[in-house]
């Protein structure tokens, strides 16, 4: 599966607690939603770490980092370029 | 005389008017201006039929309009009831219920939500909004008051309202065990008996920057907001997305100059953890508080030595009594990992621990069940006489004259110093993140699922955030739940800081000999 797709998917089913977000797309926004929020992020760090083996350095979390599925996708495609 | 709440604000907008007293993102606003905008609000609750004792639910994303709605019904006599702005309809709902919200305090954008909250409810009498901003079109708008009408009400309180410190202020509504939240009844009184001690204990002055990082729901927004008005110091609110960055949290606490900083210990625990605090220097960082769970000895003795210049204080108290313990952290030596003290009592606030022989502990390493006494002690649950009188007991120690004594349900030990020493739950409560959570509430959304045959909910242990919560589930038979699905059943119920992090499916779970749900043996599968 692609980067997104994994992305999207856990944010879907590990996440979202609300149904108006269920059919959560690329581009919808995820703080101001509070899809991720304090609890959400610890999260998400430790998915980024397991499934795609890359490490979220401290600078990088940050909100442009984090807004919606596709700038998280970014950055772990960056990381993953960056690792080869 | 100084002896409601509202008082504060009055006094300090008397003597510092030009002050700024709250400071959120790019706005502020004075103590001229916040006591004016509250008088006028005052004075349209009470033209709306708003007198004492009548609750004024507050639906309201952390900013300044909320803390005006906060002040604004105290002046108006009534009691304010802050709303979780993230909990779920269902919950707010019961909640507005309840307690028989008589007035709502909210924002356009959130009309159209409260407007599916309340249909098919009894209504509030009048929804009034803090803002001027369009509202979404199609709703029913009979009993809406405009932020115009405020704006256009008298500056100057009409009548003087018959409150007097005895009255209840606000309710907070926590985690109850039976499946529903329980409100949590606090009066002037009660809020100010905190407020002395914390005023006496921390010189709070007009030039301190206080943050809020606490949601105004929850108890730790008291000392905050309060404490600040009360010395007429600048109250900064935390924004919600800042809270989740470390980094930037960090550099907003020092661009802030925060000089006072209160939270629970897992986000300190987090700014340790991947804040860059050796970054920054903090100047104006003087007082670090932190409550509402355990701090890792690691990681406080970390943060002591990245901001070397505050001192650090630990304080204890259930909402039902806010603070009540404190302890001022001493340096913690290399290697240290048993927990700080919680300490001894505040200043006009008694506490006692009760071994289960109903012995008052006075020794080190004896346990009991901590108690707190004095004009701290709440006035019990909102519309719940019977766990009131489970909870709120007399006084055992002394029978001269009638007295009612909080149980803290936690048990203590002393240490050689007589610092208490908190050593966990004498029931199903937990915490995690700072938030009190009652597992049986979870287990009873669980079992409001109709594919679910049995559930139990355990809490692990966790570093960082003091307790991790699993659901173990046996569906029915033939039935395909899954993890989402009832993650988001549970998000129609609970709030997140509730929704289990894991669900596992199981054939069946564990029993005693007793025939119930064996928690230690799924706690040791884990």
């Amino acid at each position: 599966m692609e980067v997104n797709a994994l992305v999207r998917q856990f944010i879907k089913t590990e996440l979202v607690t609300d149904h108006l977000y269920s059919d959560l797309q690329d581009n919808d926004p995820l703080l101001t939603t509070g899809i991720i929020d304090s609890l959400g992020i610890v999260k998400i760090l430790a998915f980024i770490q397991e499934q795609f083996g890359v490490n979220v350095d401290d600078r990088e979390i940050v909100p442009e980092n984090f807004e919606t599925v596709q700038a998280i996708s970014s950055l772990i495609q960056q990381k993953l370029a960056g690792k080869q | 005389m100084v002896y409601l709440l509202q008082h504060l604000l009055v006094n300090s907008a008397r003597r510092y008017p030009d002050k700024e007293a709250v400071v959120f993102q790019d706005q502020q606003i004075t103590y001229r201006e916040l006591d004016r905008v509250t008088n006028q609000l005052a004075n349209v609750l009470r033209k709306n039929g708003v007198r004492r004792g009548d609750r004024v639910g507050i639906y309201l994303n952390k900013s300044i309009p909320a803390i005006v709605s906060i002040l604004g019904t105290l002046k108006a006599g009534a009691v304010y009831v802050p709303l979780d702005p993230r909990a779920p309809a269902e919950r707010i709902s019961y909640i507005m219920e309840n307690c028989g919200i008589r007035c709502l305090l909210t924002s356009s954008q959130k009309m159209s939500l409260v407007a599916k909250m309340l249909s098919g409810r009894p209504q509030p009498e009048r929804i009034i909004l803090t803002d001027d901003s369009p509202l979404p079109a199609g709703l029913p708008l009979e009993n809406l008051v405009s932020w115009e009408t405020v704006q256009e009400a008298p500056d100057l309180l009409e009548d003087e309202n018959p409150v007097i410190e005895t009255d209840l202020a606000y309710i907070l509504y926590t985690s109850g065990s039976t499946g529903v939240p329980k409100g949590v009844m606090i009066t002037h009184l009660n809020a100010f008996t905190f407020l002395k001690w914390v005023q006496a204990t921390f010189h709070i002055t007009p030039d301190d920057c206080l943050s809020n990082h606490a949601p105004l729901h929850f108890d730790l927004s008291i000392l905050d907001v309060f404490g600040a008005l009360n010395a007429g110091a600048t109250l900064v609110l935390v924004p919600e997305v800042i809270s989740t960055f470390p980094i930037r949290l960090a550099d907003w606490i020092e661009e802030n100059r925060i000089s006072i900083w209160y939270s629970v210990p897992s986000v300190l625990t987090m700014l340790v953890l991947h804040g860059e605090l050796e970054r920054h220097r903090f100047p104006a960082l003087r007082t670090i508080l932190f409550a509402g769970e355990v701090f890792p000895t690691k990681y406080l003795r970390r943060l002591m030595e990245l901001i070397p210049q505050a001192e650090y204080y630990n304080l204890y108290g259930p909402t039902e009594t806010n603070v009540i313990t404190y302890y001022k952290v001493e340096p913690i030596a290399p290697g240290q990992t048993k927990p700080i003290p919680i300490g001894k009592a505040c200043s006009n606030m008694e506490v006692f621990a009760l071994t289960e022989q109903g012995q008052v502990v006075s020794h080190p390493g004896e346990e009991g069940e901590l108690y707190a006494r004095g004009s701290c002690v709440a006035k019990g649950y909102w519309g719940d006489p019977e766990k009131t009188s489970k909870h709120f007991i007399t006084n055992p120690l002394q029978s001269n004259f009638p007295e009612i004594v909080y149980r803290t349900g936690d048990i203590v030990t002393l240490d050689k110093n007589g610092n208490y020493i908190y050593k966990g739950r004498r029931d199903h409560m937990i915490k995690s993140r700072g938030y009190r959570i009652e597992l049986g509430e979870i287990e009873t959304a669980l079992y409001s699922h109709s594919g679910v045959k049995e559930a139990a909910v355990v809490a692990v242990p966790d570093d960082l955030i003091g307790h991790r919560i699993y659901a173990y589930i046996v569906p029915h038979d033939g039935n395909q739940l899954t993890a989402a699905e009832l993650r988001l059943f549970c998000g129609q119920k609970l709030p997140s800081y509730m929704i289990p992090e894991k669900f596992q499916f199981r054939i069946s779970l564990p029993k005693t000999s007793t025939g119930k749900i064996d928690k230690k043996a799924l706690l040791a599968s884990v």
